[in-house]
């Protein structure tokens, strides 16, 4: 099994990290250069961790588990306005990439209010193009349980809601719910909202496993951290991105940032060691996400076999 | 009247209330309102849904003339110039801007950092006029600044809005559904309590 890992240090001799988790057989999934700091987001086998650890230690680097790591997570607000941002919707976002995931944020165009409160079937697609949605809502008890479901309850992603109140239980169609993460006009810096960050963190960990069993179940053809290297090495334009994560993994595939029309049939003829090409394997399908493209993999009941 | 000295804010939602404060706390503050307001009160209840918002100003600073922040002489009686001894000079570009709208960029001139002279035929009127104008008005920049808190704290889908406004109280009412006159009447029965031992 592979584990998610974090690893910050300096950038010396950070390949020698690179090269160890290529020869275990594991993955690099995004390294960010910060100065002369560095932060690789990987997944290393479970029984090597402790080489992994043991060269960390040698390079006075650190190395912590990301459970969130290899997950495309969306943070939506009622709209774009400053009642929402950059606290908290951003600070949501913000804290949930410190445990690896990949965040995007939107606004809805008409989030805002009770009775006029609405999704649009375009933002509905590209909150579903996802591997969780987490919607940042506010004070009331009232709006959250009787009101504010109509923004997510046609979604088919599970969905994680934050706001003021402690409900006992999560609002209709709501996945779960974490309390004292309603509307805050300040930084969440006091010892009460880092604690309610640490429960969404916890919460969108415990759902994503929860995701992962059901994927188990009928196995993907491959794992989406493949497709990404095979990507990686065959698609040369794919190193001409400035995206920071020009492949974002997700649970089930990954969203891939070169131009659907440009590069759908290269995408779709990488090859693998085993001789099966992506177009046998995966749907290669266009995001909502500006004209990149979405890579879904087969589960193993479809395609016969596991790669 | 003090600086907040009554600061309630009530919703039949106590958590909400709570957040609610906290979040209007924090916009007073980023405004720099806290010591602006005197009195506080404001009621939310979602189910309504209304959002009702009283409050009074403290009476502040009165507006800035030139004479409040520049020394005006007209200096020999051969030379035909107006000149300006700065004294305080937070304002002087509104200031700069002012006399160029009205005296000419060209006849307008900065000859030290402190000292503004002004070409003119008729110093003396010059001289007489520039005295009361106004040059910065703390209670208009108040006003637009209380608004600006006002959008901020108000729940953003309630944008049907009603408002009284005098120099020295704002009386606001906010809902997604057109305002009843109920409501109006709640918050002009708030505003009169809040005015009561004045």
């Amino acid at each position: 099994m592979l584990e998610p890992i974090m690893y910050e240090g300096g950038v010396f001799k950070h390949n020698l990290v690179i090269e160890l988790i290529e020869d275990l057989g594991g993955y690099v999934l995004q390294t960010n250069y910060m100065q002369t700091e560095v932060m690789i987001q990987m997944l290393c086998p479970h029984e090597d961790i402790s080489m992994l650890e043991d060269l960390a230690k040698e390079l006075r680097a650190k190395i912590t588990r990301a459970p969130l790591t290899g997950t495309d997570i969306i943070v939506i607000a009622p709209t774009l306005a400053y009642h929402h941002l950059p606290h908290h919707a951003c600070d949501v976002a913000e804290y949930m990439r410190r445990f690896g995931a990949n965040t995007t944020l939107i606004g809805l165009a008409r989030g805002v209010g009770r009775r006029i409160a609405q999704i649009s079937a375009k933002e509905r697609a590209l909150a579903n193009e996802h591997d969780i949605a987490v919607f940042a809502l506010g004070n009331f008890e009232d709006c959250l349980i009787n009101k504010k479901y109509v923004l997510y309850k046609d979604l088919d992603v599970p969905c994680i809601i934050t706001g003021t109140p402690e409900l006992p239980e999560p609002p209709m169609y709501a996945k779960d719910y974490v309390g004292h993460l309603g509307r805050i006009a300040h930084r969440l810096k006091l010892e009460g909202e880092l604690d309610a960050l640490d429960r969404l963190v916890e919460t969108v960990g415990k759902t994503l496993d929860e995701q992962r069993i059901d994927i188990s179940k009928d196995p993907l053809t491959t794992q989406p951290a493949r497709i990404m290297k095979e990507i990686k090495e065959q698609i040369p334009e794919i190193n001409k991105s400035l995206s920071p994560a020009p492949i974002t993994l997700q649970l089930m595939g990954a969203r891939v940032k070169l131009s659907y029309p440009q590069h759908k049939e290269a995408i779709e003829n990488v090859t693998f060691e085993e001789g099966a090409t992506l177009r046998e394997i995966a749907k290669v399908l266009p995001s909502g996400v500006r004209d990149y493209m979405l890579i879904r993999i087969l589960p193993k009941s479809v395609t016969g076999f596991v790669i | 009247m003090l600086p907040l000295e009554v600061f309630r804010v009530e919703s039949p939602d106590k958590t909400g209330a709570e957040a609610y404060e906290s979040v209007i706390r924090d916009v007073l503050a980023d405004l720099e309102l806290t010591t602006v307001l005197g009195r506080l009160w404001v009621h939310i209840d979602p189910a309504e849904p209304v959002f009702l918002f009283c409050t009074l100003i403290r009476t502040g600073l009165p507006p800035i003339c030139v004479k409040d922040m520049a020394d005006i002489s007209t200096g020999t009686p051969s030379t035909k110039q107006v000149e300006l001894k700065l004294t305080n000079e937070e304002h002087v570009s509104t200031l700069l801007s002012i006399l160029w709208i009205e005296y000419g960029r060209e006849n307008v001139s900065q000859p030290e950092r402190l000292v503004i002279t002004i070409d003119t035929e008729e110093k003396d009127r010059v001289a007489k006029e520039l005295v009361d104008v106004v040059i910065a008005d703390p209670r208009r920049e108040i006003e637009t600044r209380l608004a600006d808190a006002l959008l901020r704290i108000t729940p953003e889908g309630f944008r049907v809005r009603h408002h009284v406004s005098t120099g020295s109280e704002m009386l606001f009412v906010a809902s997604e559904d057109s305002i009843k006159p109920e409501w109006v009447m709640k918050a002009e029965n708030m505003m009169d309590q809040l005015k009561e031992d004045l």
